[in-house]
């Protein structure tokens, strides 16, 4: 290209390059190989430095220079050092290119003349290259201050205070009536036996009362478009059918409602009614109707909760409806489930009454759940032996192959919460392992050594009610291979707790789809970096907290939460970001929208417009890995600064020595 | 058969089923495609010629089919449509070009001898066979079991050979009816000069081909076209039988399908079962 | 017929975030490996279109390597899996073109295995070398 007005800089890293290369042989060379070309050719002892850059500043005025190309170290390194340069040189940051003669040739190769040659290879495909540059403009991206937090447990509930305490608006969504999650149900947590519910409510209630977050209960995420710092969020706000302006939550109608059904926060072990609040401490503490029991929505008639409400609350003709938000950034705290008892029939949970999950035993021993913090079998007897078995579905290849992380040390809590209350009791864990790394958790452990409570190192494999001698007569047994002695026993017991693994959300996989981020072989989020980067995901602006991202405990998942506050209010700091430069896109009229490409990309920045019959790409979605464009059959799509022809190009030129 | 097509065709128009029929007619010696409004020019119908119904007419840079869903969208259109016509219509609507709505394929059967001529494994309609009865199809090249003994020098001697021949004319293209792009990589300066001979080897061809790589619907018009009678599909039948092998993929059986170089979504699925450490 | 003194030319393309990076380290430790591969920087695997292959070896290259983030790692999500499928086609279509299809190799390099992107390289130019000039360089051909 005849207009092209090349600076050629090669640089000897004092030694690092020039120990190998002869620099002076290469600068020449380029000169020679397009003299029309290269107006300036020259070889620098090291070209990042100050008079270094200054040099290309100064030749640019002086030689008129429309290009530059500096043969050095790995453009990872000095890439942006260089392109500062060339913009303060006056021309567009873009007309650069970089050879890579250090890393890739004077470091690792052996013979000098092999090292030349190949470092004028790489020169000339630069020059090649460079020609075929186009000025390119930097973009940034203004962020929204306002966050959406989804997931009303710890980990949300923590980031939600965080940055509304941080002054930002907050939307917090939750899909039950009420925030709290699964910490909420808990009765103790360990290691040091504080009441979960004291450290929890005083969070949940600032959440309610805060002026900065818009708590959205019983409503779901639907959709998100955009991107980072714009996104657009409609939210399903199921009907409540209590207008939650009015109510004062004084309760007389949920005591009038005649309708029972079973109470999921207490893992259904009580009733609660068709007008509920989930539990008595819920935020907000405001009822909603379940309109699948209430007898109005069956049949028309009863209305008992609107005789009674005094400011009149009560709104039966409330429909669902969408509500959008825009939001600068996301986080997903949509937490774990555990796995379903039934799924392990070898454990006889809904065959055998006095089967237990963990969830079950934490409301029976808890002071407000159904049995007012009683333990006892579900005859409501007290059990004179209890089992409890650790692993169950977790470090099994038949079902999760992770470890939970959680379970042994909630297992070694129930046999204190057991033994405190009926000393009695023989208490048996069954364990794989004790995993107790936690502070403070081998202590525990220690602790309950001395508390008289048998550890069992096997598995079990079975519980069964089938007794094989008097003493098993009407008692649970827990077959079971005891790995320290090496025989297999039999114990019997009167209850069983399975410390069932904890497992993704079902939903967890179309949250994916919806945020445009990614799920694990096991359901959990994935992270964008398992160790740099533990709670971005590789959707810019939507980060992860808490169990969603795996199996964690209660001062993890806050630290997690923390972390990605941290995250959002860093993005909000800044105010905006820049985007991607080297991003793709379409040649509306070369596209015949054969819709290739669409399929193909990660971020679903491309749209097949249907009207046109075209497919276009949305540049703040886009990425810049060029899928799309290694596929078009057209030529029709492209990417910045890797354009076919510039790649073209640099074949040719690498080729060309 | 012919007549017993032209009896459907002209039911379709008179009851108004349809508003017009796609079909190759006779004007004065030529064959070419025609649109049948009228029952009464349905005399002019022939199906026993093969023609390149959807073939995208370069000047027009579009084929029949789309043309017309294009100007008169909402029309109910029949195309009377042999085996390869039928294919590269599935092909089409796959990559966004012609619509199944408001279309009815009117399927017939080639025999063996068309079968032959066209060195067609398929030669009738998957979906919408109504005229005629399945012949068999030829599976295999006529050079394929010479050209598959090769050694590679003799492959790469072989082509070499081949390509030496070539003019550059862009029959290949022109004629084939799943090439449809707006502008075309064979002409991009970086693959080829304008205007110079011998064409680049293998750049020239090897974009066609990849190209079609899991989209060759193996009609074989490109070497009916080709003037120097270079046999391409040879070219492409190994990357037909691995699409085959790899994807279970056929190119032009089924309007549903996927094409496998479009998605990762097999991939998706498998990263559930993917070893990550 | 490897002649004796034939030094290939190797191009390979590598992707920025994994394979340019597994280079870099190669140089940061300064691992020997032959001069023969010429590196062409483009942001992911999935941007190489197979006609670059083809190109390379017209123009002269005697080998093509892609290098890719490992299945799973790419940073882009997806992009070496569209890589993976392009590579299984340009294979069948080298080979169908007479083209010995270990020419053209595509290796999962990741950013922290330096010594592995050594490795590949000096093994591919060891094959190169054994396989000869392309045949498709201009006056090889008979």
């Amino acid at each position: 290209m005849s207009n092209c007005r090349i600076g050629v800089y090669v640089c000897h890293c004092g030694s690092n390059i020039a120990g190998k290369v002869r620099v002076d042989e290469v600068a020449r060379y380029a000169k020679d190989y397009a003299p029309d070309e290269v107006v300036i050719s020259r070889e620098y002892k090291y070209m990042c430095s100050d008079p270094g850059q200054d040099l290309i500043k100064k030749d640019i005025k002086e030689f008129n220079l429309n290009r530059i190309v500096v043969a050095s170290c790995s453009p990872l390194m000095h890439e942006k050092t260089f392109r500062n340069a060339t913009a303060d040189g006056g021309i567009n940051p873009f007309f650069f290119q970089m050879a890579n003669i250090r890393e890739h040739v004077s470091w690792v190769t052996e013979d000098e003349n092999a090292a030349t040659e190949k470092a004028k290879a790489l020169l000339i495909a630069a020059i090649h290259r460079v020609m075929h540059h186009e000025a390119l403009e930097k973009r940034t991206v203004h962020i929204n201050p306002q966050v959406l937090i989804v997931g009303g447990g710890i980990a949300g509930i923590t980031a939600a205070l965080q940055i509304a305490d941080a002054g930002n608006k907050v939307f917090l969504v939750e899909k039950s009536p009420s925030i709290g999650g699964h910490m909420a149900q808990l009765d103790k947590t360990f290691p040091t036996l504080d009441c979960s519910a004291c450290i929890l409510t005083p969070k949940m209630t600032s959440v309610g009362q805060h002026p900065n977050i818009t708590l959205m209960t019983y409503s779901e995420v639907q959709e998100v478009n955009g991107y980072v710092g714009n996104f657009k969020v409609k939210v399903l706000r199921k009907a409540k059918s209590v207008d939650h302006e009015k109510c004062t939550g004084c309760g007389v109608c949920t005591q009038k409602c005649p309708m029972k059904a079973p109470n999921e926060f207490e893992l259904n072990m009580a009733p609660r009614k068709a007008i509920y609040t989930p539990f008595p401490q819920a935020v907000p503490n405001k009822p909603v109707i379940d309109k699948t029991i209430c007898t109005y929505y069956k049949n028309g008639r009863c209305k008992a909760c609107e005789k009674f409400c005094g400011p009149g609350a009560i709104l039966f003709d409330e429909q669902d409806r969408i509500e959008e938000i825009e939001v600068g950034s996301i986080i997903l705290a949509t937490g774990y489930d555990l796995k379903t008892a039934e799924s392990l029939p070898e454990y006889g949970f809904g065959r055998y009454p006095n089967v237990f999950t963990a969830f079950e035993f934490e409301r029976l021993v808890n002071s407000s759940g159904p049995t007012g913090g009683k333990i006892v079998t579900r005859e409501g007897k007290e059990p004179k032996s209890i089992g409890i078995l650790h692993c169950i579905g977790s470090r099994d290849k038949k079902y999760c192959e992770y470890c939970s992380r959680v379970c042994c040390m909630y297992a070694l809590k129930f046999s204190h919460l057991i033994k405190e209350k009926y000393h009695d009791c023989e208490v048996y864990q069954f364990y794989i392992d004790m995993r107790c790394f936690g502070k403070g958790y081998e202590e525990f452990y220690n602790r309950l050594l001395k508390e008289g409570v048998n550890f069992v190192r096997g598995k079990v494999a079975e519980i069964t009610d089938a007794a094989l001698e008097p003493s098993e007569e009407g008692k649970l047994i827990m077959r079971a291979e005891d790995t320290m002695i090496g025989t297999v026993r039999r114990i019997p017991v009167d209850m069983a707790i399975l410390c069932l693994a904890m497992v993704a959300k079902p939903e967890a996989k179309e949250l994916s789809h919806i945020f445009s981020c990614s799920v694990g072989k096991d359901g959990w989020f994935t992270e964008k970096h398992p160790k740099l980067a533990p709670v971005s995901t590789a959707s810019d602006g939507i980060f992860i907290a808490g169990a969603c991202q795996g199996p964690k405990d209660i001062p993890d998942t806050v630290a997690q939460a923390g972390a990605a506050a941290a995250e959002v209010l860093n993005l909000i700091q800044r105010g905006e970001v820049e985007a991607e430069v080297v991003t793709a896109d379409i040649e509306e009229d070369l596209c015949s929208g054969c819709r290739t490409c669409v399929e193909l990309c990660p971020y679903t920045a491309i749209t097949y417009n249907a009207e046109k019959k075209k497919s276009e790409i949305n540049g703040a979605l886009c990425k810049g890995c060029g899928t799309c464009v290694g596929a078009c059959p057209s030529g029709a799509a492209y990417q910045r600064n890797f354009r076919d022809e510039q790649i073209y190009a640099e074949i040719k030129g690498i080729l060309a020595v | 058969m012919i007549s017993e097509i032209k009896k459907y065709c002209r039911e379709l128009l008179d009851s108004k089923k349809v508003d017009a029929i796609i079909g190759v007619s006779e004007e004065e010696g030529q064959w070419m495609p025609f649109l049948f409004t009228e029952s009464s020019q349905l005399d002019k119908l022939f199906v026993d010629k093969k023609y390149p119904l959807m073939t995208t007419s370069k000047p027009m840079k579009e084929n029949i089919l789309s043309y017309i869903q294009r100007k008169h969208p909402g029309m109910k259109l029949a195309i009377v449509a042999r085996g390869c016509d039928e294919r590269a219509i599935f092909e089409l609507v796959k990559r966004g070009q012609v619509k199944l709505e408001n279309l009815e394929i009117i399927g017939y059967a080639c025999d063996r001898r068309q079968a032959e001529t066209c060195t067609c494994p398929t030669p009738h309609p998957t979906k919408n066979l109504k005229f005629g009865e399945k012949a068999e199809g030829v599976k295999e090249h006529k050079l394929a079991a010479e050209f598959d003994k090769m050694s590679l020098e003799e492959k790469s001697r072989f082509w070499h050979k081949q390509f030496s021949k070539c003019i550059k004319c862009y029959g290949c293209r022109n004629a084939c009816p799943v090439c449809f792009c707006k502008t075309c990589l064979m002409e991009a300066h970086f693959y080829t000069q304008p205007g110079e001979l011998p064409v680049e080897y293998p750049t020239f061809h090897f974009v066609q081909r990849y190209h079609h790589a899991a989209q060759c619907i193996e009609c074989g018009e490109c070497e009916l076209a080709c003037p120097m009678d270079i046999p391409l599909r040879l070219m492409s039948q190994p990357l037909l039988r691995q699409t085959k092998e790899l994807y279970d993929y056929v190119p032009g059986m089924d309007p549903e399908q996927e094409c496998p170089l479009f998605t990762i979504k097999q991939e998706r699925a498998e990263e559930a079962s993917d070893e990550l450490f | 017929m490897s002649d004796k003194g034939f030094e290939p030319r190797i191009v390979a393309f590598l992707c920025n975030w994994c394979s340019y990076t597994g280079a870099d380290l190669a140089g940061t430790s300064r691992l020997k490996y032959p001069a023969n591969v010429r590196t062409i920087r483009v942001m992911c695997s999935g941007r190489i279109d197979p006609l670059f292959i083809i190109s390379a070896l017209q123009k002269g290259a005697d080998g093509v390597l892609i290098g890719g983030c490992h299945i799973g790692d790419c940073h882009y999500q997806k992009g070496n899996y569209s890589a993976r499928r392009r590579a299984a086609i340009t294979e069948t279509m080298l080979e169908s073109l007479g083209i010995d299809p270990r020419r053209f190799r595509l290796e999962w390099v990741s950013a922290s295995e330096g010594p592995k992107y050594a490795e590949v390289i000096t093994d591919f130019t060891r094959q190169i070398k054994e396989l000869g000039p392309n045949p498709l360089k201009k006056g090889a051909a008979k």
